[in-house]
């Protein structure tokens, strides 16, 4: 537990989008998903994934639908629309740039005087 | 397509609360369920992996909230509740709900009490047949000293000429028509003053009147000299004085001394133009001989920089207001370039009771060979604080002046001197005044910086009137007109003076109150 990041605040969303844009998940497995593509290195609270999920349904970048799951049991299943699609695009590109923006920052070496 | 979606949430919200409170349980159970699933895999039994499942969540009702916040269906609770809350504390105290409750009823009945009055007297349409069509004609125009312009009514108002322009050269309109106010005295049984409308001979024809007997206006009715004019009554002087007495047609009245046939009445549902409706309405080239005082032998149609005729027309369909101002406006330039100096502006206005172009004036020069507001005045040796101002001379007849008739002039400090005006100067007799005189006050108050002119209408039996008021300011004056004195029989100087600058008052009597408590 102890090496897994605190997620920044806003990026919660992106890793929502990212991880539903590989298939419509139920929120257990969104979690899932994202312990999975970020190779368990990131911490998210179970249920502060819903609000979440909400805010984006309510965007409407997310779509829900209620369905069965894996396990038998009914669930509410998330998928991307078009726009949710759009945005994780763009905001992968800014994520992409603030990063490596943050990144050049920090290796700068001090010079020696 | 995004706020769509969040308007079928929040609609969602507001009519489906118990739908979505339910689906959230449901999922967030369906959650814990799947990781029990996990747990139970990893060897721990059903019960123990529900429970550790549920501690890993963390409290579902904090959730909850979020997610509802987050659905922006929170904000019609809080609000529910801030209104609950509101009622409560008014309920708590009757005393201020009840003057809060007061202040907005009053406030909203004050208001629309007077938009009402607005409407009925600026905005709605005057009530009259195509009242969308009719449009009034204003127009402003530059005095200078080589055109100065008199006014008989307000500065806003058009020439005879001016009007003939307009009303010939325009293709906007299916016709112009003129009229003016005018106060006859009526001689009769039961004499009396009537208010009456002189208007064009096309006037009936334009407002698209409606009669209840006779005829209206015909071309011929407005010769110059036609021989024996004619009237028209309004339907309730028709009933007011005739008893509805149809047999009224062809009858005649003397009004200022002159005979006019009845040829008409309107019908009960044509009110006219003004506020007032008036008594009856006159042939405009009647004006000469109705009001031979005020620019003496002159012909009022000839007179080419007077304004006292207000304007409506009936626009052709098609054609906007704007459009019908450009070509009205034309004309007027046409005419302004026979005077050099000369501007006028045409404003065309929807027409409604009270819509000329605000009248800003601040001096307004009579022309001094209109002068239409000659007096032939003499002080008079009696103030105006005696009980009754006696007849002045042999030739005058205007009745005594009873001191009730100017109770506002009761500080023998004012000094008030008496003008004879109109129907009683020495060169036309005085015909008319077996039942009423109209003279002139000039009333100097104490402090001498106030000076007002007096237009007071006698009547034989006692009723008396305050015609007309014109105040000045101390900066305004009073002009003696060289050269032309007259002398009365006995001797004593008559001295005719033109009054140059004044402020017409529409409501004499209550101005008089006012400017007398102002002084006392």
């Amino acid at each position: 537990m102890a090496d897994q990041a605190q997620i920044l605040p806003g990026s919660l969303d992106l890793l929502i989008l990212r991880a539903v844009s590989l298939g419509p998940l139920h929120g257990y497995g969104i979690l899932l998903r994202i312990a999975q593509i970020s190779g368990n290195a990131l911490l998210i609270e179970q249920g502060a994934l819903y609000p979440g999920l909400f805010r984006l349904v309510r965007k409407g970048l997310l779509k829900a639908s209620w369905g069965t799951s894996e396990n038998n049991r009914r669930a509410k299943f998330y998928e991307l629309t078009a726009a949710g699609r759009k945005r994780l695009r763009e905001e992968t590109d800014n994520w992409n740039r603030l990063v490596s923006a943050i990144a050049s920052a920090l290796s700068v070496q001090p010079e020696e005087s | 397509m995004k706020r769509l979606a969040s308007l079928r949430f929040l609609m969602a919200s507001v009519f489906q609360r118990s739908k979505i409170n339910a689906e959230m349980e449901e999922e967030l159970r369906s959650h814990i369920q799947h990781r029990a699933d996990d747990l139970e895999r990893s060897g721990l039994s059903r019960a123990e992996a529900e429970r550790h499942a549920r501690i890993e969540f963390g409290g579902q009702e904090r959730f909850k909230e979020e997610c509802r916040e987050a659905l922006g269906t929170h904000f019609l609770g809080t609000f529910l509740n801030d209104v609950r809350y509101g009622l409560r504390m008014l309920r708590r105290s009757p005393g201020f709900t009840a003057i809060a409750v007061l202040t907005f009823a009053i406030g909203i009945g004050v208001n629309t009490s007077i938009f009402s009055l607005i409407y009925a007297l600026a905005i709605r349409p005057l009530p009259l047949k195509d009242a969308s069509s009719l449009v009034s004609i204003y127009q402003e125009s530059r005095a200078t000293k080589q055109h100065p312009r008199g006014t008989e009514g307000a500065p806003s108002y058009v020439s005879y000429p001016e009007y003939a322009n307009y009303r010939d050269g325009n293709h906007a309109f299916f016709g112009l028509a003129a009229y003016a106010e005018i106060t006859l005295s009526f001689s009769g049984r039961d004499p009396e003053f009537l208010h009456g409308l002189l208007a064009s001979c096309n006037y009936f024809d334009v407002l698209g009147a409606k009669l209840a007997a006779g005829r209206g206006f015909g071309p011929s009715d407005c010769r110059p000299s036609a021989a024996g004019s004619v009237v028209v009554l309004s339907n309730g002087f028709w009933q007011r004085k005739f008893g509805g007495d149809p047999s009224v047609i062809g009858k005649r009245l003397t009004l200022n001394s002159q005979v006019f046939d009845v040829i008409g009445v309107t019908a009960p549902e044509f009110s006219g133009t003004e506020l007032q409706v008036p008594d009856l309405w006159l042939p405009i080239s009647m004006a000469s001989q109705l009001m031979p005082n005020t620019f003496g032998t002159r012909d009022w149609l000839a007179l080419p920089n007077v304004s006292w005729l207000q304007v409506v027309g009936l626009v052709k369909p098609g054609i906007s207001r704007r459009q019908a101002q450009a070509e009205v406006n034309i004309l007027a330039h046409q005419m302004d370039a026979n005077s050099p100096g000369a501007k006028t502006t045409v404003t065309v206005n929807a027409a409604a009771f009270l819509n000329s172009p605000v009248e800003t004036c601040p001096v307004c020069v009579a022309n001094p060979d209109s002068s239409q507001f000659v007096g032939h005045w003499r002080p008079l040796e009696t103030p105006i604080g005696n009980p009754l101002v006696h007849r002045a001379s042999p030739e005058s007849c205007h009745p005594p002046i009873s001191a009730s008739a100017t109770p506002w002039a009761s500080d023998p400090r004012d000094e008030v001197r008496a003008a004879e005006f109109g129907t009683c100067s020495p060169s036309l007799g005085c015909h008319s005044l077996r039942h009423s005189a109209e003279i002139g006050l000039f009333v100097f108050l104490r402090d001498k910086s106030t000076r007002a002119l007096l237009h007071v209408a006698f009547h034989k039996k006692g009723r008396s009137a305050i015609r007309k008021l014109y105040i000045w300011h101390p900066g305004l004056t009073v002009q003696r007109c060289p050269g032309t004195r007259r002398f009365w029989a006995d001797g004593r100087q008559l001295l005719p003076y033109r009054i140059t600058e004044g402020l017409p008052v529409t409501r004499p009597e209550s101005a008089l109150r006012g400017l007398h408590s102002r002084f006392r």
